[in-house]
């Protein structure tokens, strides 16, 4: 009886539980998906060849590629999918981390405003940095685009969240809206920019208000760390932000220390999302698709969804850029306008969703 | 070892939502709070949860100030079902039952999760429901998956010795008539068999009278009158509180105090 008891209990918890089985099978579809990536473009490199010359470094087997491949794999490809799986990585994750702190599906760094923010702090240390910010690039250096995009995403992100707010919950009416606000005034400033931007500075604004992972190299490696570093803390809080689901309050009641993990929550993301446009500019979308795919395929409990959007968000970017990359060869297209050439209709698709179910 | 609201105030801008309230909150013992609408009830159970720190007068748990408490401590001591709780996110009824465990994470087994997790759902009446998805349930479901919860944050672990304390802000709105009935006496069995100290926004004397051994009034941010049911509950005082007619009438089979109220 005891034992059936048991067995029971097991089957049920099991039912119960989260999806975490579906965690590595993501992981070997990201294998997969880089290795395929890797291989495709100018020259394309068969993934089972590159997938053997990696092995090779840990002298498990003998690499087949021509030194002029190696150069184009380690060179030119792996930093670029590097700096890809970073930045999905942290979108997917700000992307989940926002939709728990709002308790609002469709919160999103993009739509409302949190990656405009940073772009606008970006664009006006490019153009004017030199006459207005000259002390402070001086300052800072190589880290002076991430941490303009980070005090961008910040003074976004605490704006749309205080205005947004009635009695605890955000309203998703005034929460778009907000992001249109911000996103048109935004635009209005990269356009005046533009007009008075120099011919080297045009082509770096086109490049951040329409994301491109053609800067991948050197000068990205702080704002890859510090992605990475954002999202190891976003990925501790997933326990407590299931608790924020239920409300401020409820949380509060049920132990956890609301400020506080608020506050994390909230610097950990726009860190993130800042980092993000800092490396490679506007990339819309990821944020939204990815945690809905993950609550799709393995339910809603944050600490399933978080490590899930950050791997579905990374394996979107992956994707994204291996079109970005091959649609338009020789040249090759802003990651940014296929991202969001994808997410409008899913962006569609989950409004029609929301609005069939208030209507229900 | 109570839960303890000395000369209570709590003032928003220029209006006085509760005035000098002193009351404590008995282990074993089910409290009703009675009182007209905008009376300060709801108020005053934020106060005793800690979600709202009074203007003046202290609030303590074992004599230890609310505010002192650690969020992690508190939520071992005292579970909170609210009024209305909204998630748009799929949680499954089960899953919103277990985040009532969320303070024992590190205290309490799996297993003994699950079977407190189990038994919250018997007593709610919710175990049929439990895989479906929250936001879908109806409103009284809901409300019955949040007494759950709050009942799994009350059972706590089996070697504590601390006394509990659950706060339940009008735990019968918006249920049936039979539900009703089941979270009374939820709560009331609570008190009686686990020393927990309950205390409940009520609204229908009837059931104040079947279920709890203390009742508070409160009136214009007041507390009336506080103490034994039979005692509090007087026909004329609550006719003057509510105002509105009240009598009271022994009934025979049960012992317990009935009334009728008209205009």
């Amino acid at each position: 009886m005891a034992y059936l008891s048991l067995a029971k209990i097991r089957r049920r918890k099991k039912r119960d539980g989260a999806s975490y089985w579906l965690l590595p099978l993501l992981l070997v579809v990201l294998f997969i998906a880089i290795l395929l990536s890797l291989g495709i473009g100018g020259v394309s490199i068969p993934p089972l060849a590159s997938a053997g010359h990696f092995l090779s470094y840990l002298g498990l087997t003998h690499s087949d590629l021509q030194p002029q491949e190696i150069l184009i794999l380690e060179a030119v490809r792996l930093p670029r999918t590097a700096l890809g799986l970073a930045i999905g990585m942290a979108l997917g994750l700000s992307g989940a981390v926002m939709q728990s702190l709002f308790r609002n599906p469709l919160a999103d760094p993009g739509l409302i405003g949190v990656s405009s923010g940073a772009a606008l702090a970006v664009v006006c240390v490019i153009v004017l940095g030199d006459s207005l910010f000259a002390s402070f690039l001086e300052a800072t250096s190589s880290y002076s685009l991430p941490l303009a995009a980070f005090a961008g995403s910040l003074a976004t992100t605490a704006l749309v969240y205080n205005l947004a707010r009635r009695q605890g919950a955000t309203d998703v009416a005034v929460m778009l809206l907000m992001g249109i606000a911000v996103n048109a005034i935004v635009g209005s400033f990269i356009g005046l920019l533009t007009y008075i931007a120099d011919d080297s500075e045009l082509r770096s604004l086109t490049f951040w208000s329409m994301g491109s992972l053609s800067g991948a190299g050197e000068a990205t490696w702080p704002s890859i760390g510090i992605m990475l570093f954002a999202s190891l803390l976003l990925l501790r809080l997933s326990g407590p932000l299931n608790l924020f689901l239920l409300g401020e309050t409820e949380a509060k009641h049920l132990g956890v220390a609301t400020e506080g993990i608020k506050r994390q929550a909230a610097l950990a993301a726009a860190c993130a999302t800042g980092a993000a446009v800092a490396a490679a500019g506007m990339i819309g979308f990821i944020g939204l698709i990815a945690p809905h795919l993950a609550r799709l395929i393995g339910g809603a409990d944050n600490r399933f969804v978080l490590p899930a959007a950050a791997l579905i968000g990374a394996l979107l970017i992956i994707l994204a850029d291996t079109i970005a990359r091959i649609v338009v060869l020789p040249a090759e297209l802003p990651i940014g306008l296929v991202t969001s050439f994808i997410g409008g209709p899913f962006f569609f698709a989950l409004l029609f969703r929301e609005f069939r179910k208030r209507r229900a | 070892m109570t839960l303890s609201v000395k000369d209570v105030s709590v003032v928003i801008g220029a209006t006085t939502l509760l005035q000098n309230v002193t009351l404590d909150l008995i282990p074993g013992q089910f409290l009703g709070i009675l009182g007209p609408n905008g009376a300060g009830k709801s108020t005053f159970l934020k106060v005793l949860s800690g979600e709202l720190s009074p203007s003046h007068g202290t609030v303590t748990l074992d004599g230890i100030p609310l505010k002192v408490w650690k969020d992690e401590a508190l939520a071992r001591r005292r579970a909170v079902m609210p009024q209305a709780s909204q998630l748009a996110f799929p949680f499954s009824a089960r899953a919103v039952v277990a985040m009532g465990r969320w303070p024992y994470e590190t205290l309490s087994s799996s297993f003994q999760n699950h079977r407190v997790i189990e038994r919250a759902m018997a007593i709610a009446d919710i175990r049929h429901l439990g895989k479906r998805s929250y936001p879908v349930l109806s409103g009284g479901e809901k409300q019955r998956v949040q007494l759950a919860r709050a009942l799994a944050q009350s059972f706590g672990t089996e070697d504590e010795t601390d006394s509990k304390y659950l706060l339940l802000d009008e735990p019968t709105a918006g249920l049936d008539i039979a539900h009703q009935h089941a979270v009374l006496k939820a709560a009331r069995d609570q008190s009686k068999n686990y020393g927990t100290a309950s205390m409940a926004v009520l609204h229908d004397l009837n059931q104040a009278a079947l279920y709890c051994d203390q009742v508070a009034l409160i009136s214009n941010g007041r507390l009336v009158a506080s103490g034994a049911t039979a005692e509090v509950m007087e026909p004329a005082r609550l006719s003057r509180i509510f105002g509105c007619t009240i009598k009271r009438q022994a009934q025979q089979v049960k012992e317990a105090l009935s009334f009728t109220s008209s205009l």
